[in-house]
């Protein structure tokens, strides 16, 4: 890079000194020009070598043409040290030789860019301008040669042949900056250069023929400027991209693309204009066929466009109508040919076929990878032919990236239901297993109880005597057996009722049931058990208490359970009293005793099952009583509540909401409502 | 035994219980109130006993071998000659299932085990009294 930027600066200076020398200092002049020619065939050839392009083919011919004009100038400087102007000279034929050489050098540059498809826009855009340009040649510079009688015949030819050299460097050069991008240095430099070029070559012309009252040295001076850019791009580093095989990069239509186009349209009525004004003779058969290929170029290209347009419209058309197709299919069978029959329709009817990726090769360069989770797993693949157009392989790509998340999506979906059906198979199991469970709960209470009837019956007869008399101290033995066959009965009955509280077959048979009643019953079958210790049992029922729906068998099994444990934790002489109160829309049952209390951080684990309060070792029970009190009351849509001191006794407050009935058809969100 | 149609000087009860113990439980209070019991270990005896003795009372197991006391009670009440005999089901299974299973079946008492012999006794009792 430090020698490309030292011969910038050096071809700078040498554009500078040529344009300020003394237009008489002819030698000096021309000796400086060949000079400054020289090093640019040598810039060329040192970057050649040391960048060394692919097709060194390409540069070496455009250092031929400058070696070929190098030639002709230095013939040209001999005459004009001789001080003679002939015309024409052996250095016009080595000038004209120029042309095809530089021409060539681009046609192989072009050829090496090209080879991945032909570009048919940057073709006609390059004949338009050539055209244009020709048509402007014709009138301007060729038709005043041709009618020029001072002009010998040779002579005539020899000024004809620069501007067809021109246009034939033109036409080619067009080519080569339409159909490329302009992000090579190299490429810039390049077409900067022969755009300096042609504008000489035209100052020249008109000079020629006497039309641009220009002094030569601004001609000489573009041609100089045009040497270096070319030298310079002939050094730079990024000489090789130029001629290196490269994925073509089509620029889309820009606005600019189609200004242009327009702009070279309206050139051959421009020229017509312009002359009727100037009085000058009309050029009307060259301009009417150069507007006529205009024409016909013009509408080529629009038709282009809108054709591009339209298939690019079908191509989405049909893409998204195959997305669709893909979201509908299910299973990868499917997908496949659902997703070959989309590439066939895009890739124009050349046969595309879904390759597995362990079928083994071949697969062509241009397959498109479907991929699942990552991996490729197969290859969309079209015939080779089909496969080497680009919008083949970009809808094989689309189809490809469609077929890899219809795949995906399709595997997610056959994992949910592996998924959903393996849960439905393990909740069939647990449900099964809970059955066996309660199965298990409900024959070992059967075969238990089996047992217990024979020794609570045995213990009966016994006691009331019928097998013959027993001393007091054998009854009250017998007594201690019988209470705690009684007591294994009431667990058995316990633990199969939280039995099924758990398997959630626990319902209840709501009828109207007066709560009065039921608890006057309670107390009443009560009554022995608290006589025994002698512990006053007292009943308290307000007036207007109003019949509750609600299962009468749960109701007494909550009041037994209140009212047994009550008498259990009172000490003898001591009072258990049960009362029935109104109490906002509910009815309020509330049993009191004056026992050993619960201490206060036991309270919030009283419901829990198997809990035994510190206090209540003297008692005996099963841990069960008030887990299922609780659950027969909030069945009911109640709550229970528990306040203790110790040493003074425990109150337990049960509410029971008085329209159980409408709060359970009308849901939780009723609630409210009802409480109030 | 007693001649069908005679008049019999004690009532008598079928007794059905496939648990030794307890079937000796029932005959015991029962015989010691005053009536005759037939005892069967399982249900197709209890069904051929009912038919030769015609029973006035039966006290039957729910859960026995060969028939249960709901398929015995429906046989029995399908029977012409014991279509009108009281049937007092005996069972360990307490869920409110069984209960209406042994209504349906046509049982016209049920008594939960672990019972006491005395309330049998009432029970029993208490269906003769009612015919």
């Amino acid at each position: 890079m430090r020698l490309w930027r030292a011969a910038v600066g050096i071809g700078g200076v040498a554009v500078v000194v040529y344009a300020v020398l003394p237009a008489d200092a002819v030698t000096l002049r021309n000796v400086w020009y060949v000079a400054v020619e020289v090093a640019a065939i040598a810039a060329i050839l040192t970057g050649v070598r040391r960048y060394r392009p692919e097709l060194s083919r390409g540069w070496l011919l455009i250092a031929a043409g400058f070696s070929v004009f190098l030639v002709g100038d230095a013939l040209w400087t001999i005459y004009e040290i001789e001080g003679r102007d002939p015309f024409p000279s052996p250095a016009d034929a080595f000038y004209l030789a120029g042309y095809p050489l530089l021409a060539a050098g681009l046609v192989v540059a072009i050829a090496r860019r090209a080879q991945q498809g032909r570009d048919r826009r940057a073709l006609i855009d390059a004949a338009l301008v050539t055209v244009t340009v020709a048509l402007v040649s014709w009138v301007y510079i060729i038709q005043p040669a041709l009618g020029d009688d001072d002009l010998s015949a040779f002579e005539t030819v020899v000024t004809i042949a620069y501007p067809i050299g021109d246009l034939l460097l033109l036409a080619v050069a067009g080519r080569f900056v339409m159909g490329t991008r302009w992000n090579v240095p190299s490429l810039r430099l390049l077409v900067a250069g022969l755009a300096l070029m042609l504008g000489g070559d035209l100052a020249y012309s008109l000079d020629l023929l006497g039309r641009f009252a220009s002094n030569l040295q601004v001609a000489d001076t573009l041609l100089m400027g045009s040497v270096v850019l070319i030298g310079l791009a002939g050094l730079h580093p990024s000489l090789t991209e130029l001629t290196t095989m490269t994925r073509p990069e089509r620029p889309a239509d820009t606005v600019v693309r189609v200004a242009l186009l327009v702009g070279l349209a309206l050139v051959p009525p421009a020229l017509l204009l312009v002359d009727s004004l100037s009085d000058e003779p009309l050029h009307i058969p060259a301009t009417f066929a150069a507007m006529v290929i205009v024409i016909a170029l013009v509408v080529t290209r629009l038709t282009q466009m809108t054709s591009a347009a339209r298939r690019s419209a079908d191509r989405e058309a049909a893409l998204s109508r195959y997305a669709a197709a893909l979201l509908r299919s299910r299973g990868r069978d499917e997908l496949l040919a659902v997703a070959e029959r989309a590439a066939t329709e895009l890739a124009r009817g050349a046969e595309a076929h879904v390759v597995n990726r362990d079928a083994g090769p071949p697969w062509s360069a241009f397959a498109a990878p479907v991929e699942v989770r990552g991996e490729v797993v197969a290859e969309l693949d079209a015939d080779r032919e089909a496969a080497a157009s680009r919008s083949v392989r970009d809808s094989l790509r689309t189809v490809a990236a469609q077929l890899s998340l219809a795949l995906e999506r399709e595997e997610l979906l056959m994992a949910e239901r592996e998924t959903a059906k393996s849960l439905g198979a393990q909740n069939e199991r647990l449900l099964e297993l809970d059955r066996m469970k309660d199965q298990f709960v409900s024959s070992v209470s059967h075969e238990l109880r089996t047992p217990l009837t024979s020794m609570v019956g045995y213990l009966e007869i016994i006691l009331d005597g019928e097998a013959g008399q027993l001393n007091a101290e054998q009854i009250h033995f017998l007594e201690i057996v019988n209470r705690n066959c009684l007591r294994l009965v009431r667990l058995i009955e316990d633990i199969l009722f939280v039995s099924r509280l758990d398997a959630g077959r626990f319902s209840l048979e709501r009828r109207p049931v007066d709560l009065g009643r039921l608890a006057a019953e309670a107390v009443q079958s009560a009554g022995p058990a608290a006589q025994a210790r002698r512990i006053e049992l007292q009943l308290t029922v307000d007036d207007g208490l109003r019949p509750l729906d609600a299962d009468a068998t749960r109701l007494t099994q909550m009041l037994d359970n209140l009212i047994s444990n009550a008498i259990k934790f009172t000490p003898e002489d001591g009072t258990v009293s049960v009362r029935l109160s109104h109490n906002d829309g509910s009815e309020r049952l509330q049993v009191a005793d004056t026992g050993v209390g619960i201490p206060e951080d036991e309270l919030g684990r009283l419901f829990d099952r198997f809990f035994r309060a510190s206090t209540s070792s003297s008692a005996q029970g099963t841990g069960l009583g008030l887990p299922i009190v609780k659950a027969i009351v909030e069945a009911h849509g109640g709550a229970i509540a528990v306040e203790s001191r110790l040493g003074a006794g425990t109150t337990f407050t049960v509410d029971l909401p008085l329209e159980q009935g409408a709060q359970a058809k009308e849901g939780a969100g009723d609630g409210a409502r009802i409480r109030a | 035994m007693t001649e069908h149609g005679s008049v019999r000087e004690q009532p008598v009860v079928l007794a059905a219980d496939d648990d030794e113990d307890i079937l000796e439980l029932v005959a015991f209070r029962l015989e010691r109130s005053g009536y005759t019991v037939v005892c069967a270990r399982d249900g197709e005896q209890a069904l051929a006993l009912a038919r030769a003795e015609r029973p006035d009372v039966a006290v039957l197991d729910v859960m026995m071998p060969k028939l249960d006391g709901f398929e015995l009670t429906r046989r029995l009440r399908a029977e012409e000659a014991t279509r009108e005999m009281p049937i007092i089901l005996l069972t360990a299974r307490a869920q409110d299932a069984d209960l209406e299973q042994g209504f349906a079946a046509g049982a016209d008492d049920y008594i939960r085990k672990p019972f006491s012999p005395q309330e049998l006794r009432t029970r029993v009792q208490a269906m003769l009294g009612r015919r």
